[in-house]
């Protein structure tokens, strides 16, 4: 593949995907290079349509009560790759309130400790204009039914009403991966399909 | 021409746009909006205005029931119904540049029918303009 789009043979300026460079990188103002896209021709995130995956929001939801904890565990679907986080907060007074995200089946912790949502990423809406958070490098759940464990705090002294809204890219529960192997009476979140894998256990 | 650096498409920019008043206090207020039929369209950025942050969305592709916006989790203190994300953790204006990009474009393929239902818990009208913004893709003759 040539490294170089401006002179390559046959690669025609307004070809967008399957280039090598990133197509928004000289699109974007440097100010906000959190929110810029991802390299393409990686395995992840994968390149959407063409891999059966589509965008996907997980949007958890919660009312808090004052200075108080709630955990939720989500579900995530199918080669999950979290992609960008968006918070919202009814309160800001004192803050808003603190998650923490957890990988649950890798048992990982996303963050040293519960960081304040302003710090986790804002919402879109003006004003005054914020920004979701982008992560540079997408962080991918390539393991069967992983969970997002979210603990959130509370730093209001009233009733605050939540939302952490998580981007990202899946492959949906009713859609069939090519090429890979489901169980018989449905798909399964844990088909994996690899060849070494069926030859193993026969 | 390399395959793996050319698509065969050329890209027209391209939004779809979606106006709605959604009523008062409205619950899941269903709104359609089809992909014409003389090309397929990639998604690249939303863009939303509205008139009370206290609204809600959820997005359903009609062929196939895919919900792009859903929750799993299993606590969800004090909202016995799930309706969708805060439309500012959606999607925001260009003018707040906050324009929610697709960090990987997503094919809305011609003819298909989308569905966005609207949730308001403003108790006033909530006047919404949604907008997907992208690229028609053409297809390239054959030199």
């Amino acid at each position: 593949m040539n490294g170089d789009r401006t002179t390559g043979r046959g690669i025609h300026p307004y070809s967008l995907r399957n280039t090598v460079t990133n197509p928004l990188a000289s699109m974007l103002p440097l100010s906000r290079e959190q929110a810029m896209v991802y390299r393409i021709g990686e395995r992840n995130p994968p390149s959407g349509y063409m891999d059966g995956h589509a965008p996907t929001w997980e949007a958890i939801s919660m009312i808090l009560s004052p200075l108080g904890t709630l955990q939720a565990r989500v579900s995530l679907q199918r080669e999950f790759t979290l992609l960008a986080m968006n918070a919202g907060s009814s309160s800001v007074v004192a803050g808003g309130f603190r998650a923490q995200l957890y990988d649950v089946k890798r048992q990982v912790r996303l963050a040293d400790r519960g960081i304040q949502f302003a710090l986790m990423g804002g919402d879109s809406g003006p004003p005054p204009p914020t920004a979701p958070f982008f992560l540079r490098e997408p962080y991918y759940f390539p393991d069967p039914d992983s969970q997002i464990l979210v603990v959130v705090q509370n730093l209001e002294a009233v009733q605050n009403t939540v939302q952490i809204a998580l981007y990202g890219n899946a492959l949906p529960f009713n859609v069939v991966r090519p090429g890979v192997r489901e169980f018989p009476g449905g798909i399964v979140s844990s088909a994996d399909g690899s060849p070494k894998k069926k030859a193993s256990n026969p | 021409m390399d395959p793996t650096v050319d698509d065969q498409f050329e890209r027209q920019f391209f939004s779809y746009v979606l106006d709605r008043v959604v009523p008062a206090s409205a619950f899941q207020d269903p709104n359609q909006l089809a992909i014409l039929s003389d090309a397929d369209f990639e998604w690249w950025w939303i863009l939303a205005s509205r008139t009370s942050n206290l609204l809600k969305v959820l997005m359903k592709e009609n062929a196939t029931s895919r919900d792009f916006i859903g929750s799993t989790a299993s606590t969800i203190a004090g909202t016995a119904v799930f309706n969708g994300i805060n439309i500012d953790n959606w999607a925001g204006t260009a003018q707040a540049s906050a324009a929610f990009p697709l960090a990987v474009p997503y094919i809305l393929p011609a003819t298909r029918t989308y569905t966005f239902y609207f949730t308001d818990t403003s108790a006033a009208p909530n006047t919404v303009e949604l907008v997907l913004s992208g690229f028609k893709l053409w297809p390239r003759p054959k030199v």
